[in-house]
């Protein structure tokens, strides 16, 4: 009998015909609805795990754990394209050849180059034309091999292995691309996240770092997101300050001011700027930018920066200026007033020698010398304001040029019925100055703190005290008063030469502006607070010698 | 055979047991069921009554009837459609050898898919079929119990055989009241196809002991009470008895396979849309006559159960008296002798013996049969 007699009479009469069985069949297609279904769960978890950022080998790992329940391999590894190479990203589990990172050059991955090329899947084996030496190290015996494609290029590959021979069925080689896919939008949308908070905290960094205030508020005014340099500025902390208008947490006002450059850019939807001054004297600046305003919610970036301390240097700038202008000036006068000063000086008292006491005559010419001694002061005066002269300097202790100036007034302000109490910094470090002046300087301003207790009544007291500011990193000499204090207004103009709130002939009006320049001179400066009725405080600021030498000294 | 497999469907024979057909639809999970059945049969009101049957068990149904004698491919492709359009969960077949077929061949596309020609042969069915039932409404084709299913390819003209264990009917039916309704010519050829089945299994070399004891008896129950069937349309104890003889005949058949008749009566049918009783009442003498020296024992057996007095003959003798006992029959009933008488004509002689040649059932026929031989039997049966 033919043999394909035989065999078909062997599958009409013969016992491994069967037919077919429903129970068969339905426990097919039940264990082929679990392993969907089980696929169907991993890529959910997959599209799960890229939303709360799981690192990538992480992943993989899970990954491999999962599947390995429905599919049959191995190994499981990703390899990723970078810059025309390939490299090794990660793999499960560890086999000791395959190191994270690894370059896979063409000629060592044929495979794996291949599919990079075609983008098609390809189920690999040892001897199938294609010599791939890095899955052959491995032992890998089959290897499906999936394209991770996006857009118009590949990723990168998904390889899932195994070290015996097996055969894949085409819904897991199915499954295992759409698990290369769900990787690959995995992989884009990890770029996408890190590249975005990258940017987002670079914006919020930038956001923190600005020491000005920056707020952005909704087209109400109402503040919605705010700096931390706005925080420390209202006190208050985010929330509280969400939803705030920003008029009453910047200004303090219950509604806008007339000209705030924010409701100009909600109205406008132009960039404004103003200028507030408020009742404490701080001055600020507001810029407002508008944002979002073609989008139909339109808000405000607000920009606040405090200027008080930037005007007051430009006046103070103003001021030098001018100084500097007068100093040169009365310098010249000074010089040309000098010479004829002399002549009459000198003539006078040749005058006086010859005439005797009881002349008429006599008081005239003492009265002329006098003044022309007063003059030759004033001129004095003019020329150390100037600089004119040169002095000396060397380290000295500031506590000395206290006690001198003490020894050369005290007793005339004590006099006065007026207490002097000290307080001196034993510690304080030494300065570099010039005694003589520096003592000048003092007896001036204590000689201003008499002054200053003309016509009032009350506590007749003047606080000399020494020490070191440590904010400032200066030696200080501090001269306070209970007196008369110095009006607001007048505050401003006290160093200017010629200036005297005194009766005219009471001063020169050049004490405190040469005073200044002395200081100045010693690198220093002077402060001054004051009370119109309750007294005033002139602080000497001078900077202390370099640390080495105050050690030595 | 040493080994070998015996199946049969659920049987449920007797006079009346049409009734049974919805609910054995529902035993098998059915809710609407899918009729195939032919206009014959419809017209005797047969398929009124299975639908009656259905209804009182609550299953709904899709009837369809447009199958012919020897059902086409194309039909089949009308009957998937239909099933799937109307979304039918079981199949019933309700006739004679057309129907049937018909019917499980619209079952194997409807879950199997594809084109019927994609099953032609043995074993290639891949799926379970829907629950299907089969209610015999001759006495001969057999359909009801057998693995088998014929059916027409239309653009090559032949009888593609379709042999699977998945096409042995979930449950038959045999109610004899259907045959009650046949004409005497349906008759006497479905009787001549059952005996054909019988006398086929018992030579065929896939016979088993099982087989022989159905095929014997099938023979004996023909020879006895065809004549009698043919004669009157009421006498239902000769219909009885043919409606068992023919279920017989089919179970052996189906497991111990045909021979050279059918395997040369299918290009009849296929080529000259020839009816498979009479061709095969035809080609049977002369058949048997040709297989006669492979197995004269048998035939002797065949002779002996067809009443012939085969004492005292010797083999040879006793065989051939089976021969003449088939021919006497076929005299009796009013069979047709000769193949001319049905269309056959010298010219087609060539390419019907090439198609007989490649038709399965030839495999299990006890003579190895040429191209050539089986165009002198078909010469002899001109
Ligand atoms: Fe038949």
């Amino acid at each position: 009998m033919p043999e394909h007699k035989t065999q078909l009479i062997e599958k009409l009469t013969g016992v491994y015909a069967s037919k077919r069985s429903y129970y068969g069949e339905l426990k097919d297609k039940i264990s082929e609805i679990t392993k969907r279904n089980s696929q169907l769960e991993i890529l959910n978890e997959l599209a799960r795990q890229i939303s709360i950022n799981t690192p990538l080998d992480q992943l993989v790992m899970n990954i491999s754990d999962r599947v390995k329940q429905i599919i049959p391999f191995d190994r499981v590894s990703l390899c990723i394209f970078r810059g025309g190479k390939l490299y090794l990203n990660c793999f499960h589990p560890q086999d000791g050849l395959s190191c994270t990172g690894m370059e896979i050059p063409q000629d060592q991955g044929q495979a794996l180059w291949h599919v990079g090329q075609t983008t098609r899947q390809l189920v690999w084996r040892p001897g199938s034309g294609l010599d791939d030496l890095h899955l052959q190290r491995l032992g890998i015996r089959v290897a499906v091999i999936s394209p991770m494609f996006a857009q118009d290029r590949v990723l990168g590959l998904f390889v899932a292995a195994n070290l015996e021979e097996i055969n894949y069925d085409p819904t897991d080689l199915a499954f295992l691309q759409q698990l290369a896919n769900q990787l690959t939008i995995y992989l884009q949308d990890r770029d996408l996240f890190a590249e975005v908070t990258r940017a987002k905290v670079e914006w919020e960094n930038t956001f923190k770092a600005v020491k000005d205030l920056i707020l952005v508020v909704d087209r109400k005014m109402q503040i919605f997101r705010v700096n931390p340099a706005t925080l420390q500025y209202s006190g208050l902390s985010e929330e509280a300050l969400m939803g705030r208008q920003c008029c009453e947490v910047i200004c303090g006002a219950a509604t806008a001011c007339n000209d705030c450059a924010v409701c100009e850019a909600l109205q406008t939807g132009e960039t404004a700027s103003s200028q507030h001054e408020f009742d404490d004297g701080r001055v600020m600046e507001f810029y407002a930018y508008p944002s979002n305003y073609d989008q139909g919610e339109p808000g405000v970036v607000i920009y606040v920066k405090d200027i008080t301390e930037r005007l007051k240097m430009q006046v103070q700038l103003l001021k030098t200026a001018r100084l500097a202008a007068l100093g040169e000036m009365s310098a010249g006068v000074a010089h040309e007033l000098n010479t004829p000063l002399a002549v009459i000086l000198g003539d006078v008292q040749l005058l006086l020698r010859e005439l005797s006491m009881s002349e008429e005559k006599h008081e005239l010419f003492d009265d002329i010398k006098t003044c022309a001694l007063r003059c030759k002061q004033i001129v004095q005066g003019l020329l150390t304001f100037s600089r004119q002269e040169q002095y000396v300097f060397y380290p000295l202790s500031v506590n000395n040029v206290v006690q001198e100036a003490l020894k050369l007034v005290g007793y005339q302000i004590e006099t006065d019925n007026i207490r002097i109490l000290t307080n001196f910094e034993d510690q304080v470090p030494q300065i570099e100055g010039n005694a003589q002046q520096l003592e000048q300087v003092l007896v001036n301003l204590l000689l201003n703190a008499k002054q200053s207790f003309e016509g009032t009544a009350g506590q007749r007291q003047i606080g000399v005290q020494t020490g070191y500011d440590q904010r400032r990193g200066q030696v200080y000499i501090r001269v306070s008063d209970t007196g008369q204090g110095i009006r607001q207004e007048n505050l401003a103009q006290i160093f200017d030469p010629f200036f005297t709130s005194k009766g005219v002939g009471k001063g020169t009006g050049l004490g405190l502006s040469v005073s200044l320049g002395i200081v100045q001179t010693h690198g220093g400066t002077i402060g001054v607070e004051s009370e119109p009725g309750r007294g005033s405080t002139f602080t000497v600021y001078l900077p202390p010698l370099p640390e080495t030498e105050t050690e030595s000294a | 055979m040493e080994i070998f497999k015996f199946m049969v469907p659920e049987i449920i024979f007797g006079k009346g047991t049409l009734r049974l057909v919805g609910e054995s639809a529902r035993r098998l999970g059915a809710t609407k069921v899918f009729l195939v059945s032919d206009a014959g049969v419809a017209g005797a009101g047969w398929v009124d009554q299975a639908v009656r049957h259905l209804h009182e068990v609550g299953l709904e149904y899709e009837v369809w009837t447009e199958t012919t004698p020897n059902p086409k491919d194309h039909e089949i492709e009308h009957g998937r459609e239909l099933y799937l359009k109307t979304g039918c969960d079981a199949v019933i077949g309700l006739g004679g050898g057309s129907a049937i077929d018909a019917a499980k061949a619209v079952a194997i596309l409807v879950t199997n898919g594809g084109q019927i020609d994609d099953y032609e042969g043995v074993d290639k069915i891949a799926r379970p079929l829907p629950p299907l039932i089969c209610v015999a409404a001759t006495a001969g084709a057999g359909g009801e119990v057998t693995q088998f299913t014929v059916i027409v390819n239309t653009q090559r003209r032949v009888k593609m055989t379709i042999g699977s264990k998945s096409l042995v009917p979930d449950i038959a039916i045999i109610d004899p009241l259907l045959l009650s309704t046949i004409d005497a010519v349906l008759t006497a050829n479905t009787g001549m196809d059952a005996l054909t089945h019988a006398i086929e299994a018992y030579v065929s070399v896939a016979a088993t002991p099982i087989t022989d004891v159905l095929a014997l008896r099938a023979i004996k129950m023909v020879s006895s009470s065809l004549r009698a069937s043919v004669a009157s349309r009421t006498n239902m104890e000769a219909k009885t008895s043919m409606a068992m003889a023919s279920l017989l005949a089919g179970i052996a058949m189906s497991n111990a396979i045909l021979g050279a008749v059918h395997a040369m009566a299918h290009p009849l049918g296929g080529l000259l849309n020839m009816p498979h009783g009479e061709a095969n009442a035809i080609l049977l003498p002369h058949v048997m006559r040709f297989n006669l020296i492979a197995c004269k024992e048998r035939f002797a057996d065949i002779a002996e159960a067809m009443g012939e007095q085969t004492e005292g003959l010797s083999s040879r003798e006793a065989a051939e008296r089976s021969i003449e006992a088939v021919e006497r029959l076929c005299s009796d009933i009013g069979a047709k002798q000769h193949l001319a008488e049905i269309g056959l004509q010298e010219e087609h002689i060539r390419e019907l013996s090439q198609a007989a040649a490649a038709d399965v059932s030839l495999i299990t026929n006890p003579r190895d049969a040429s191209v050539e031989q089986l165009a002198e039997i078909y010469r002899a049966a001109l």
